[in-house]
């Protein structure tokens, strides 16, 4: 479960957030442009520190003013999905999705089946040896997907990543992460600007504006959407 | 009919028109303004040219291939392209870091620290040299310490290496600094929440996407070093085959070994094309990666 | 046409005048007319009073100085350069461009003399006290490479050695086994002694004496020493042949000859 209450100067407005996300949960962020969605974000993932607050996750501090705690990027076990493709360019399919699990120094038999596990899941065996340079920006984003779901990550946060998918491809990655959300018992944080993202993933919506939320809202997905 | 292909030729040629030219599919015109350009640019690239091209004129083959073969000239360029070599590989080594260190961390008198590794780029040589003389001459800052323990570095081969390495370390670190500074940040956010330290991030992602820019820097530097003269004279002095690299040769050889002067200047104006084009490749293959 | 004289053409007007403007400008300068004076680097010291004095006696005229090894400013004047006195510190090289024609012949004279000394740094590292320690193993010397004139002389000079009962062929070889750096010009050699780098070096006896303070000397016996004879002469390519007499005029005159003794040349009887 994630806790997140934090603060930040920003340039044109303060940013102050409290909110909460349950595990095997989807909570979904929305608001305009420039009002502080990312930043949030990439205050949990540990890419950028808050002024003060905390933020907990399975009771443990990835960051608490109090304390001095501010974990850095490689310790937190979060998988962050770029709005832009973070696919490394100069790696192959195969190397970018099992990079992470090269930092963990798992066994090569071990990486090599987790690597296959994903690309089939997701569709793109067929691309395993290309390099990320080389690939369409769907191609890409299926990659980030899978190297950030092989990565077992305790939290998933998905900054607008469907945006370069076509409907289908947008259907398979959509299940996928909600399948993945829901069995694993991880939570997930989703920024999207797509309604239909929205309806489809979302538990409960976030309405945020001006660095502040102004809207909490519960959507009805029952467990009967997943299967 | 022909008057008016007669009036229809003299109205074009009063025109604003007549001197637009399409370009690469741009239209483009030929204004005085251009014209005085391109006669400027003419005149700079003669004047660049032309010296060295008197210069490989004074020599024949025949003169080349003989001082090829003289004690002056091989001396010379041994110790040239081994000091050379060294300084670089050393460059590379630590200036890599040092570049990196400068362009993600941030830490309190950042700027001044910048600014002392640009300051030997301005530095004239000879002060470079005399100041490398004042700090590890016998007589130096810390060189007298060194003389307690009989080492002197003055005269030798390593003084040669020193002042070369001061002279062009400052302009890979400049170039690596840029380069690691421009470089696109959510790679290396990327690799760090897939669980990779700082390092790993820096030798998996930094690295290869950065390398052919560091290499340009690096041959840079080479160049630089190679063609070092007032430092090096000052701070290692002048012996064959211990301190006489091929600019000091030359200097030294021009009034009576003129054929060795020469056959070091064609050498050392071929290693500087053979650079520049390398440079060219390297930075056109980026564009096109 | 309707319309005027393009701008483009009236810009390019002015760029052009302005160039010949600077031109023009450029060739009188404001000090009187200027004598530009090649010289041999050992006259460095000398030169800056040299040149004041000659004013003051000569207002029209000025002196501008360009100062390096003999051997370099020979090969500028072999390659086109045009100055209009050219002092030479080297008997050879002045022989040399004489016949080669650089020189009017009758302007040709000597103009001071001057001495191979060696000088030590006043801390004296090397714990030299005689001549015969420069073979001492270890000791690190510093001279003039083979072609500038103070490089020529200490040549000359060591040979002489050799040559003698007292020091012989060895001694020689020992000394040149213990040269660290060949310099390109004797003020090379003066300051790596001055500094400290050297434990000895081969110079002119002017040097010796300008840089008393930092230096001490071992003097050279004149038997087994070489004379460098110093010589002036007014180039048949100068542009201003006049100015050029009167600076050889002056450099001879008492007056010339009473700064460079202050400087610690020797003069020509």
């Amino acid at each position: 479960m994630l806790e997140c209450s934090i603060n930040k100067a920003l340039r044109d407005f303060n940013l102050g957030v409290s909110f909460y996300c349950n595990d095997g949960e989807i909570i979904a962020i929305r608001g305009e442009n420039g009002t502080g969605k990312t930043t949030i974000i990439r205050m949990i993932a540990g890419l950028l520190e808050p002024d003060s607050g905390s933020v907990i996750l399975n009771k443990k501090y990835l960051y608490d003013f109090k304390s001095g705690i501010c974990l850095p990027p490689e310790k937190r076990k979060v998988a962050y999905l770029h709005q832009r493709s973070t696919v490394f360019p100069h790696m192959t399919v195969k190397d970018n999705i099992g990079y992470s699990l090269v930092s963990k120094r798992k066994s090569s038999a071990l990486i090599q089946e987790t690597v296959v596990y994903w690309m089939e899941r997701l569709n793109i065996s067929d691309l395993s040896g290309i390099k990320g340079r080389n690939l369409s920006g769907g191609q890409q984003q299926r990659v980030a997907l899978a190297r950030a779901l092989a990565s077992e990550p305790d939290i998933l946060l998905l900054d607008e990543p469907f945006t370069a998918l076509d409907s289908q491809t947008r259907e398979i990655v959509r299940s996928c992460v909600k399948e993945y959300v829901y069995n694993l018992k991880i939570p997930c944080i989703l920024i999207s600007h797509y309604a239909s993202d929205i309806t489809d993933m979302a538990w409960r919506i976030y309405d945020i504006e001006r660095g502040s939320i102004i809207r909490d809202i519960f959507t009805f997905i029952k467990e009967s959407n997943i299967s | 009919m022909q008057d008016r292909i007669f009036s229809e030729s003299m109205d074009l040629l009063q025109s604003p028109n007549f001197f637009m030219q399409k370009s690469h599919g741009i239209s483009f015109s030929y204004s005085p303004f251009i014209i005085v350009g391109i006669i400027i640019t003419i005149g700079v690239l003669l004047y660049l040219i032309l010296p060295l091209v008197a210069l490989i004129l004074r020599s024949s083959p025949e003169n080349l291939i003989e001082s090829l073969y003289s004690p002056v000239v091989i001396q010379a360029l041994t110790l040239s392209l081994f000091t050379t070599i060294i300084t670089t590989i050393l460059i590379l080594v630590t200036g890599t870091p040092a570049a990196y260190i400068q362009s993600r961390v941030n830490y309190p008198g950042k700027n001044f620290v910048d600014t002392c590794i640009d300051l030997p780029i301005v530095l004239p040589p000879a002060v470079a040299g005399f100041a490398l003389l004042l700090m590890f001459g016998r007589m130096g800052l810390l060189g007298k310490y060194l003389y307690l323990f009989d080492i002197t570095i003055p005269f030798t081969t390593t003084a040669v290496i020193m002042a070369q390495f001061f002279v062009a370390a400052p302009l890979y670190i400049r170039q690596a600094k840029a380069l690691f500074s421009q470089q696109d940040k959510i790679f290396e956010e990327a690799a760090r929440t897939l669980g990779a330290g700082n390092l790993r991030v820096f030798i998996t992602i930094t690295l290869p996407l950065t390398w052919l820019g560091l290499l340009s820097g690096a041959i840079i530097s080479f160049a630089r070093a190679l063609g070092e003269f007032g430092a090096t004279i000052m701070f290692a002095g002048n012996l064959p085959g211990i301190t006489q690299t091929m600019p000091l040769a030359i200097y030294a050889s021009m009034q009576s070994d003129f054929n060795a002067a020469i056959t070091l200047s064609i050498i050392l104006i071929l290693i500087s094309l053979i650079v520049m084009l390398l440079v060219r490749l390297i930075s056109g293959g980026e564009e096109h990666a | 046409m309707k319309k005027g004289i393009p701008h483009g053409f009236i810009l390019m007007g002015v760029i052009l005048s302005l160039f010949l403007l600077i031109g023009g400008v450029a060739a009188d300068t404001p000090g009187g007319k200027e004598v530009l004076t090649f010289a041999a680097a050992s006259l460095t010291g000398a030169s800056g009073d040299l040149g004041t004095e000659f004013q003051a006696t000569y207002p029209a005229y000025s002196v501008t100085w360009n100062l390096a090894g003999t051997q370099e400013i020979k090969t500028q004047v072999e390659n086109g350069a045009t100055p209009d006195l050219f002092l030479s510190a080297s008997a050879k090289y002045t022989k040399e461009m004489k016949n080669q024609g650089w020189f009017v012949n009758d302007t040709v004279k000597n103009l001071t003399s001057n001495w191979i000394t060696v000088i030590i740094p006043s801390g004296n590292p090397g714990k030299i006290t005689s001549l015969k320690d420069l073979s001492k193993p270890g000791v690190k010397i510093a001279m003039g490479t083979k072609d500038v004139p103070v490089g020529i002389n200490t040549i000359a000079v060591l040979d002489k050695m050799a040559n003698s009962s007292e020091y012989g062929t060895e001694y020689r070889d020992a000394v040149i086994n213990n040269t660290v750096t060949y310099e390109v010009s004797e003020p090379g050699v003066v300051g790596k002694v001055e500094l400290g780098e050297v434990d000895a070096g081969f110079v002119y006896l002017s040097s010796s004496i300008a840089s008393k303070d930092k230096v001490k000397v071992i003097e050279i016996p004149k038997e087994i020493n070489a004379i460098q004879y110093y010589s002036v002469a007014v180039m048949t390519e100068a542009n201003d042949p006049e100015g050029a007499g009167a600076f050889e005029e002056f450099l001879l005159s008492d007056a010339g000859q009473d700064i460079l003794g202050e400087y610690g040349f020797t003069p020509v009887s």
